[in-house]
């Protein structure tokens, strides 16, 4: 009888241990890891009963100069999906991971969906990967990828997400039916502006900042401010609550020139694309969003004289500080 | 006319070209850069702290970092607070060199802390705080992306720091020279050396988020580098600091736009360019 509590207690723990498995057999809810927070708000449209979605960036971080911490592993591996944006240094590491099978969970990378159009960066002419979603054609593609791979994943909740699915998708086409097309050409802040105005007919022909933290040379912020001051930029595109020095360079160039403005939010604020979406067109339907003022054309032909002999001058003070630097001295 | 005179001269001219031909803003940054760094470069030359010179933008890099959380939990201008923490910084080393400790040995205990802390803080930054913070702007700098506000604000600080170091620079070449005759002539070194080591912190700090940690370094180092190999007396190696630094960042500016590069680096390799060429001088002499 000495024995008897340690085999009620190893009969206690061995029952509840068996239970525990039943129980996670049945209650197979997915665990979605996302790589940028606002990423979660997307996933979070489509959740089942017992669904939970996390984000490894915390909110209003800055993804790109993000470094997976070793809390971050440990949640990827208990992850059943993972979303990633494919395209920053600690999304390429999930991306190794899961190809060394070191993570199981099953990873979209939404510039690889088929479907996804990935625009070129009008400067660079490389593919833009900054948030392709904004498009809300592309949005659509991904919100069907991501609820498909939701479904495959716990097929007893289908009905569930292709229902929520199918609700998100009629709000984006809405969107797209009822916002009003603007043509021209714009400069945008950053490479995620040009997904999200695009779709609307305006073309990003310039950005100020090439890619994060990294300014436009200088030759193309002299070109804006040329083709501000002639009026062939019309649209003026910035990110909204953005601290960037190239924000208040543009709105400076929009309220100098009499630029129309729009503002649209960041891709990284915690709300979903279609919240933002929907933003977007309320401001681009309100007329009083957009100012547009016009200002005097400007007059720029007589001013190459002006800077070749700037750059004479240059050249001649060149010369001459370095005629200073190697004079001797008068005793 | 003194060659110094003319020089003054053809770089204003310059400069007002330049402004008309580009962008006002773009020329007050890199001339007021130019003028700061190359006067602060002066007095390092006159003080031999260019041990210390070399870690200034490391305090600089640290106050800014210091500054994002404190900016984003007190709601205080960030630049203030890079500004207040860059000159307590230096000050830190200062008082070291104050209290008779070796310059090089304390400089590089300082920059051993800054730069261990630097790492720390921006890991911690980048992971914890909602801003949207890009390290790599700060180490290149944007100076092409500043504002009115900001120009202004460094055209002032230029004016002001051309002003204390030229009125004061022949009692610090003293200190420089010898600190114990400089007490003895009844110089109160105490009060140049804060001159010094405030200059120092508050440039580094305030002028880092514009143009950047490299184009700090090297407007702090290369001026009196060029000033001191082809100069003999401390009123020569004062004028060349000053106007290699403002004619390479004006020079530099303008090739950087006819050939499409950073101006930073341009600006640093036509100083290079003048240093190379004093080196030339002195072997000709």
């Amino acid at each position: 009888m000495r024995f008897a509590p340690v085999l009620i207690l190893l009969i206690t723990l061995s029952t509840t241990m068996a239970l525990q498995h039943v129980w996670a057999g049945q209650n197979n809810s997915l665990l979605v890891v996302t790589t940028f927070d606002n990423l979660k708000y997307d996933v979070k449209q489509l959740l089942a009963p017992g669904d939970r979605v996390v984000s490894l960036v915390p909110p209003g971080v800055d993804p790109h100069s993000y470094s997976l911490r070793p809390q971050d592993i440990e949640l990827l591996e208990k992850a059943d999906l993972i979303v990633s944006t494919g395209h920053v240094a600690f999304e390429k590491q999930i991306e190794k991971m899961v190809k060394e099978g070191i993570i199981k969970a099953e990873l979209i990378e939404i510039p690889d969906i088929p479907g996804i159009k990935v625009l070129d960066n009008p400067v660079t002419g490389e593919p833009n990967l900054h948030m392709p979603i904004y498009d809300p054609y592309n949005y659509i593609v991904f919100i069907s990828r991501l609820a498909s791979a939701m479904a495959s994943l716990r097929p007893s909740m289908k009905d569930v997400y292709i229902e929520k699915e199918t609700q998100v998708i009629n709000k984006v086409a809405e969107i797209i039916s009822s916002t009003r097309r603007i043509t021209g050409i714009g400069v945008g802040e950053a490479p995620p502006v040009q997904y999200a105005v695009e779709w609307m007919g305006l073309k990003i022909k310039y950005l100020a900042l090439i890619q994060p933290g990294v300014p436009a040379p200088p030759s193309l912020l002299k070109q804006i401010e040329e083709q501000a001051e002639q009026h062939k930029i019309e649209y003026i595109v910035v990110i909204g609550n953005s601290t960037n020095p190239a924000h208040k360079l543009l709105l400076g160039l929009a309220e100098k020139y009499g630029l129309k403005t729009i503002v649209v939010p960041s891709p990284t604020s915690p709300s979903s694309i279609l919240d933002k979406l929907e933003y977007i067109v309320q401001e681009i339907n309100s007329s009083v969003a957009l100012n547009n003022s016009v200002s005097p054309m400007g007059r720029r032909d007589e001013q190459l004289l002006t800077s070749q002999a700037a750059l004479l001058l240059g050249l001649c003070t060149g010369f001459v500080t370095a005629f200073y630097v190697l004079r001797r001295e008068e005793k | 006319m003194r060659l110094e005179l003319i020089l003054v001269i053809m770089i204003s001219v310059y400069a007002v070209l330049l402004s008309i031909t580009t962008s006002w803003v773009w020329v007050a940054v890199m001339a007021s850069s130019a003028l700061t760094l190359g006067a602060i470069s002066a007095l390092v030359g006159a003080r031999r702290l260019f041990f210390l010179a070399g870690a200034a933008p490391h305090s600089g890099l640290l106050a800014v970092l210091v500054a994002i959380p404190l900016a984003y939990i007190t709601g205080y201008d960030p630049v203030v607070i890079a500004s207040l923490t860059g000159v307590l910084l230096v000050y830190m080393v200062g008082y070291a060199i104050h209290r008779g400790h070796d310059p090089d040995v304390s400089t590089s205990v300082f920059i051993a802390f800054s730069a261990s802390l630097s790492v720390i803080l921006a890991y911690y930054v980048l992971t914890n705080y909602p801003v949207q913070t890009d390290i790599s702007a700060i180490i290149l700098g944007d100076p092409l992306l500043a504002t009115p506000t900001e120009a202004l604000f460094m055209t002032g600080l230029s004016i002001v720091s051309f002003i204390i170091v030229w009125t004061t620079y022949r009692e610090q070449v003293s200190i420089g020279i010898d600190r114990d005759s400089a007490r003895l002539a009844g110089i109160k070194v105490w009060v140049y050396d804060l001159i010094v080591f405030t200059l120092l912190g508050l440039a580094a700090a305030a002028l880092l988020r514009i143009i950047g940690f490299i184009l700090e370094h090297v407007l702090i180092l290369i001026p009196v580098s060029i000033a001191l190999t082809a100069s003999k007396s401390s009123g020569k190696a004062f004028a060349i600091s000053i106007l290699s630094a403002l004619t390479a960042g004006l020079l530099g500016l303008n090739i950087a736009l006819v050939l499409n590069l950073p101006p930073s680096g341009v600006t640093g390799a036509v100083l290079l360019a003048y240093y190379l060429l004093s080196l030339l001088g002195r072997g000709r002499k």
